[in-house]
């Protein structure tokens, strides 16, 4: 059946929050930090690697200082852009200015049940069905890993992947692969879907977001799958997530600033051990609620929202940026919908290269099925803002204006006819029932992803290879859970 | 004792992201030249019609059409003022219309309310115009206070009691024109002039303005022209809105709504010009959709009308009443009201229109919600906060805090925490919304917020004896009305 083109966000246009002085004073901040605090590596790998490149390394509490030297001279091997391959190559990712790529929102652990409304834990099967659903709407360019594979234990992960890949054609980025070992496994896997490693090097249809534990911490698993994955030329994103007064400083420069510092030296890691590997910015700020210590997302107060867009471009990185987040936790309240509806334009204009967030409530943990519709909707409204123009005679109409003299209608005219069910883009709010009132916006999107889920089956991978993904995946069951 | 109302803030245009290149915004303005000297304009006023063929425009009396040059269109409107002032009751609520700042509107005008005892719906009256007026003087990103709903207890004058309303309940500009008998429009300038002090003041900073609208395709309402004329003379700035339907009166493309519009609007502002060279106008284009299946009203459209109409505006060097909205077709708060507020909100800073946000209204801007304009605020708020530029030295990037704190650690019982954590307001409405561990829905928050407002903020009042002859004048009015609905 047909699947929508993907239709990513465009603009020429670009906002700014930090002039460029404020750009090199942050820059120079992380520089400072990581020469004289340092950032802690728990890896003899990652240790090693810059033992060798001539950082300062304190073997026993496994903290780096890493010189600016050695920070510049790693910084310069990172490329600007570069693809992200699909299973399917019309959906390929060419990074590029002026186009910000979205995704669903990740990685959640609860899902309320399309069929029973019951909230459980998120299973295997729930990936596949976000992953189907992803495929099929033109607002996703690619796939995250929405809920996290509960019922696989150790190696929910890989079977992450490959449920993903036998529900979804576009480039898959895992959120929850850690580890040498799962990781050998997920890049074995990707080799087999690509057919050779060239192959893999040249479209990745896997890339991999690591976090690291604010402030100033890597994770070992984190650090160490991902150097597995730049062995190969898969790209990496590095996202920290400091929240202002426990994990930062309670001042948005210091928390930018410990953020920066924990991205740059594992990116500086990737560069000493495989120059060149493709990695991406990310900065989820967060605030402590003073009286509660809760994670807030939006507080009134979230200005320069999108400055970490800014600050990897100054170090001439690509971008991730996170948008649709929402604290509610209801799936189609006011709250959740406002929340929302801020973010996509925004950080469309601050230019990130891609964009993750669609779909999840109560702070990116639930899944509610139909909220992928509703957020799909909002998208569609921030990309229709933002596309160009089409004018000339046709769509001036001036003859039909004389046609039609002052006081007159434009109902009987050609031009209305042929015009007027392309002027309105009908949205999950402007649903009629068959009195000619608008529908509850839910109930529609409950229906749209019922008809998904019915109708659209996304073509899986060949036979052959999905017999060596499960032999693979058996090998792995064996050896990472007994 | 009074309360305080608080500072204006305002959005900076410097992030105003422009949709139409230069060369559509001429071949657009080609297309209103062409309509306006081949297909014209209907004036249904005698006075009107006088003054364009006083100045040579083509008048066709039987029809009432008047066709105009692109040569007289230019000569008049290189009168029009760029740059002007609506006044406030103090100078700093003053608003000025220059392109580098954007000022909120209210939305209006409604004739539904959701009383805020009753929770029941009802005809609006002239105390929900006052009672709107005193909130959004509480709220400091209003700036310009448009009655939301129609005070359809008082008739025929509904208009001014409308305006004495805004008046006499906040210290911020108020649209208190619009089209009502021409006889009537003096009580207005009248009014304007009690609360200014003196002709003089009330032409430097007029503390109303008056909006007018046109009927689509290409015609004027004759009270509506007469009305303003008489307003142009006095020096009250007006905006003409035109409101295109596209599909019913307008074409069924964007570009032909916007040029018929265009057309409307700037032959009204020509007759101004015309009649009062100097005389503030700005200009205004509100594009709604019929829907193709119901013949229903449809204002939310997904396409950036609202940027579109600042450029169109501003190529005719007059400020703009438009740009980012959050008003939507929503009957009820909801998915629906929510996400046009929040996009609405966001694309204020991208639009850069002088007047703009219309917040509190739904259902078309026919239904006010009390806490509506509490919630569309807040998101108008934190939009505004998000475009601010960030400050900071190199003290906040706390280099010593970070260095003692060390890697793996927390800034919990760090001086520097306990100093700035609370540097950080958290919303009201969005934020600190729990009652034990149950988030509460930031309607019923919003309204809890709307009722301190409604209790608590009384701006000072006007001095009584400008209480007492806004009192007459309205009488006069009230017997005026009188006359002419009896005819005599």
């Amino acid at each position: 059946m047909e699947r929508p083109p993907i239709e990513p966000l465009r603009t020429s246009r670009k906002l700014s929050f930090l002039d460029d002085q404020q750009l090199k004073d942050l820059q120079e901040a992380t520089l400072q930090i990581m020469e004289n605090t340092g950032v802690q590596f728990p890896s003899d790998k990652a240790l090693d690697i810059f033992a060798e490149h001539g950082a300062i390394v304190d073997r026993v509490s496994q903290i780096v200082k890493i010189p600016r030297d050695l920070v510049i001279r790693a910084m310069g091997k990172v490329p600007r852009y570069f693809t992200l391959g699909a299973r399917n190559p019309e959906f390929d990712l060419i990074l590029q200015d002026g186009v910000s790529y979205f995704t669903n929102d990740g990685c959640g652990h609860n899902v309320v049940d399309f069929k029973t409304g019951e909230k459980r834990a998120s299973t295997k099967k729930d990936v596949g069905m976000a992953a189907r659903i992803n495929d099929y709407l033109s607002s996703m360019a690619f796939s995250w890993t929405m809920v996290s594979a509960q019922d696989c234990g150790l190696t929910s992960p890989l079977h992450e992947i490959d449920v993903t890949w036998r529900n979804n054609t576009k480039h898959y980025q895992s959120v929850t692969m850690m580890g040498e070992k799962i990781c050998r496994y997920g890049v074995e896997m990707a080799t087999v879907l690509r057919g050779s490693e060239e192959e893999l090097r040249s479209r990745p249809p896997l890339s991999l977001i690591v976090c690291t534990i604010a402030p100033l911490v890597q994770d070992k698993e984190a650090i160490e799958g991902a150097l597995v994955l730049g062995e190969k030329g898969i790209p990496i994103v590095i996202m920290s997530m400091p929240t202002m007064g426990t994990t930062a400083p309670a001042t948005y420069a210091g928390a930018l600033a410990v953020g920066d510092a924990e991205v740059i030296s594992a990116t500086v890691l990737m560069q000493l051990a495989n120059p060149g590997t493709p990695v991406f910015h990310s900065i989820f700020h967060a605030w402590a609620d003073p009286r509660t210590a809760a994670y807030v997302g939006y507080p009134l107060d979230s200005r320069a929202r999108y400055a970490p867009v800014e600050i990897a471009h100054h170090w001439g990185m690509p971008s991730l940026g996170g948008a649709f987040g929402t604290e509610a936790s209801e799936p189609d309240s006011w709250r959740a919908a406002a929340e929302i509806a801020t973010d996509p334009l925004m950080v469309a204009l601050a230019g990130a290269e891609i964009v993750t967030g669609i779909g999840l409530r109560d702070t990116y943990t639930t899944l509610y099925p139909e909220s992928f519709i509703l957020d799909d909707d909002i998208y569609h409204s921030a990309r229709f803002s933002l596309l160009d123009m089409d004018v000339n005679p046709e769509t001036l109409a001036v003859d039909v204006i004389a046609a039609v003299k002052p006081g007159g209608h434009f109902l009987s005219q050609k031009h209305t006819r042929k015009n007027m069910r392309t002027s309105m883009v009908r949205g999950v709010s402007h649903q009629l029932d068959k009195m000619g009132k608008y529908r509850n916006p839910s109930e529609y999107a409950r229906e749209r992803i019922q008809w998904i889920l019915d109708n659209h089956h996304p073509e899986p991978p060949p036979e052959d290879v999905q017999k060596e993904i499960n032999t693979i995946l058996k090998i792995a069951d064996k050896e990472l859970k007994s | 004792m009074a309360s305080i109302t608080p500072d204006l803030l305002a959005f900076s245009t410097k992030n105003k992201r422009e949709v139409l290149s230069q060369e559509q915004l001429e071949l657009l303005k080609a297309g209103t030249y062409r309509i306006l000297q081949d297909v014209g304009v209907k004036f249904p006023s005698k006075i009107a019609l006088n003054i364009f063929s006083d100045h040579s425009a083509d008048v066709d009396w039987d029809n009432q059409i008047v066709r105009l040059s692109p040569d007289l269109i230019d000569k008049a409107l290189s009168t029009a003022p760029r740059s002007f002032v609506l006044g406030g009751r103090e100078e700093r609520f003053d608003l000025l219309l220059d392109g580098n700042h954007s000022y909120l509107s209210t939305d209006g005008c409604g004739t539904r309310v959701i009383d805020p005892e009753t929770r029941q719906e009802r005809s609006s009256r002239k105390e929900d115009v006052a009672r709107m007026a005193r909130i959004c003087d509480a709220l400091p990103l209003i700036g310009f206070f448009w009655p939301l709903v129609s005070a359809q207890d008082h008739g025929l004058t509904a208009p001014l009691h409308e305006c004495h309303a805004g008046l006499t309940n906040t210290r911020k500009h108020v649209r208190g024109g619009t089209t009502v008998f021409p006889e009537l429009a003096q009580f207005l300038v009248e009014m304007a002039t009690v609360v200014s002090g003196s002709d003089e003041e009330r032409r430097k900073r007029p503390p109303i303005c008056a909006n007018i609208c046109g009927i689509a395709p290409l015609a004027h309402d004759e009270h509506g022209i007469e009305s303003a004329l008489v307003y142009a003379e006095a020096g009250i700035p007006m905006s003409f809105m035109a409101m295109p339907t596209m599909g019913s009166t307008a074409p069924a493309t964007p570009w032909g709504a916007l040029v018929a519009a265009d057309a409307e609007v700037v032959s009204a502002m020509v007759l101004i010009q015309l009649a009062h060279p100097g005389a503030p106008v700005f200009h205004s284009i509100e594009v709604s959709l019929m829907h193709p299946r119901t013949g229903g009203y449809v204002t939310s459209v997904d396409y950036p009308f609202g940027r579109m109409t600042v450029q169109i505006g501003h190529n005719w060097n007059v400020p703009v009443l438009g740009g980012g909205g959050t008003s939507s077709d929503s009957k009820d708060i909801g998915w629906y009201s929510g996400s046009v507020t929040g996009m609405g909100a966001a694309s204020i800073p991208a639009g850069g229109g002088e007047i703009c946000g219309y917040l509190g209204m739904l259902d078309g801007s026919m239904l006010l919600y009390p806490e509506q304009i509490i919630l569309d605020h807040e998101l108008c708020y934190e939009i505004y906060k998000a475009y601010q530029k960030v400050e900071f030295n190199e003290s906040d990037m706390a280099f010593d805090v970070i260095q003692s704190v060390g890697p793996g650690s927390h800034f919990l019982r760090e001086k520097h925490t306990r100093k700035h954590i609370r540097d950080f307001p958290l919303s009201p409405i969005t934020n600190e919304i729990y009652l034990g561990d149950e988030r509460r829905p930031s309607r019923e928050v919003a309204l809890e917020e709307f009722n301190k407002i409604n209790e608590t903020h009384h701006p000072e009042p006007l001095p009584e004896e400008k209480l007492e002859e806004l009192d007459r004048i309205l009488a006069a009015a009230d017997k005026e009305a009188e006359n002419l609905q009896t005819g005599k």
